[in-house]
């Protein structure tokens, strides 16, 4: 080949980067989910890689196909496909379009599982009970550490896509399935464990209303659950609800209305 | 809270929770300006009074806290509850149980509301289709960017902005004729529904052989009476002490 070989530059790859974290789940639709989004965010790249203008308008089809992952462990997808695309444009044999497609789809389910559980249900979620507890106290240091969760998974989406655009389509898998990310999702369960029994100390209340008069000396029915162990109630309904989830598969909405309704009736017959 | 004060309390409120749930700004909406902690600072420096709209807000995200959104599926919105209660908390001087015990039922409503926006967006897809095949950049870069918010405006906006502007006489009409009981139940439901969202993240992130460690954060805050960043300290020690461990045994196996 005469041309010279077609590449982007860090200046591309970050601003696929940022249309892609702006407005992911703008378009969010029923159909397609996010491909129109993916789509926004890719174009600038594909205008530089395929100056033919068939050839761009074809991968801009190829990326409305459907797409839907978690936005920022996302960025493993998005920098695999900028590899593939740049593969491509160079060598128009290398790669058939429909292969593209098939990565992308056949990564968005592995990649939404680890960054729903990961990034989403591990590390914001323990930025947000962080913030929690800040906030109740009525401190602002609350509002910073949800700011810095926010950034950490920004971070993570910058660092994926990079590294996955670097390396190219095969240090996907290598990543998805390396010991070292083992390790640091089980330390990052153990963590997240140990914390759901400490805030459920912290942050969940109840406790029994009714008292009992002989003569002279009024008992508590707290008080005697307090002497067998402190918060006993609040630890019983996490492990109830627990239960419900993992062992019956019960809906949020539907534990959400019963604690309402339980929390009435006992109210109203003075239980708690 | 009355006249301009109250007009500039449901307008902010409104846009919040179009940012919010429209994700103008991506995870930085979603996570961020969607939480309950962010709209009860904003909430609380318009109405004047920053400490009492955190408390709240701390609150009312706690109580959502677990609760994620697989495959963009909120189960219950707590940017509808926090946008719509906190205001009216605030004017009507409820408890944090109380406002969460309000929240609650909003969040359900909340939910309705974001699927409804995913049905809408489907115009555009097709839209989006004809612009790629044309190669009509601008076309496409308007399906993606400016059509979807505008549609939203009316979706999300209005049920926020009318919530805030008159909810706040109904709820003290409501406040003075429901009997205690009711109140105190609400309180209750409140008081443990922070649990929901802690059983959910352990059903996510645990298998049940991990029990033991939830069993040893409780101990340590509720009797030993550590505060929780002590406990998340020593959690993060015996994590890395588990892997450590591990490590060195699968290096012995090997």
């Amino acid at each position: 080949m005469a041309e010279s070989r077609r590449t982007l530059t860090t200046k591309d790859v970050n601003n696929v980067i940022a249309r892609w974290y702006i407005t992911t789940e703008m378009s969010l639709n029923y159909e397609r989910m996010q491909s129109i989004a993916y789509t926004y965010a890719l174009m600038p790249a594909l205008k530089k890689l395929y100056p033919d203008k068939e050839q761009y308008k074809e991968a801009l089809q190829r990326h409305l196909e459907l797409f839907n992952t978690n936005a920022t462990a996302g960025g493993l997808i998005l920098g695999t496909t900028l590899a593939m695309e740049e593969e491509k444009a160079n060598d128009p044999d290398a790669i058939p379009g429909s292969s593209i497609i098939a990565v992308k789809t056949g990564l968005m389910g592995p990649v939404a599982a680890f960054g729903d559980s990961f990034s989403a249900g591990t590390l914001t979620t323990l930025a947000i009970l962080a913030a929690c507890s800040l906030a109740q106290a009525g401190s602002m240091a609350g509002f910073w550490v949800l700011f810095l969760g926010t950034m950490i998974t920004l971070c993570e989406l910058i660092l994926f896509t990079k590294l996955t655009y670097k390396k190219g389509k095969s240090v996907i898998k290598d990543i998805l399935s390396s010991s070292l990310m083992t390790d640091i999702i089980e330390g990052a369960n153990i963590l997240g464990m140990t914390m759901m029994g400490a805030l459920t100390a912290s942050m969940v209340s109840l406790s029994v209303a009714i008292t009992a008069n002989f003569n002279e000396a009024t008992l508590t029915v707290q008080d005697k659950l307090d002497a067998i162990m402190p918060g006993m109630l609040p630890m019983a309904v996490l492990f109830i609800y627990y239960y419900l989830i993992s062992k019956k598969q019960v809906s949020v909405v539907k534990l959400v209305l019963s604690t309402i309704v339980i929390g009435l009736v006992c109210a109203l017959i003075g239980l708690f | 809270m009355s006249g301009s004060q109250l007009i500039l309390m449901a307008v902010i409120m409104g846009l919040m929770y179009w940012i919010a749930r429209g994700m103008i700004g991506g995870y930085f909406a979603f996570f961020f300006v969607a939480s309950p902690i962010v709209v009860g600072v904003v909430a609380g420096l318009i109405y004047g009074d920053l400490t009492t709209g955190l408390i709240l807000g701390g609150g009312i995200a706690a109580a959502f806290a677990g609760i994620i959104a697989p495959g963009g599926n909120l189960p219950t919105d707590s940017a509808l509850a926090a946008t719509t209660v906190i205001p009216i908390a605030l004017a009507t001087g409820l408890t944090v149980e109380q406002a969460i015990a309000f929240a609650v039922p909003m969040g359900l409503v909340g939910s309705f509301v974001t699927n409804l926006r995913k049905m809408v967006n489907v115009i555009f897809v097709h839209k989006a289709d004809e612009c790629a095949a044309k190669g009509d950049e601008k076309g496409l870069a308007r399906c993606a960017v400016i059509y979807p918010p505008l549609i939203e405006l009316p979706l999300l906006f209005l049920p926020v902005f009318l919530v805030v502007m008159f909810g706040q006489d109904a709820m003290l009409a409501f406040m003075e004729v429901v009997p205690d009981w009711v109140m105190h139940g609400l309180e209750v439901a409140g008081g443990v529904m922070p649990a929901i969202g802690f059983a959910l993240i352990m059903n996510m992130i645990g298998k049940p052989r991990m029990i033991p460690y939830t069993i040893i954060g409780f101990i340590l805050v509720k009797v030993v009476g550590l505060n929780s960043l002590t406990a998340g300290l020593i959690a993060g020690c015996i994590a890395v002490l588990v892997i450590l461990d591990k490590r060195e045994r699968a290096k012995e196996a090997a």
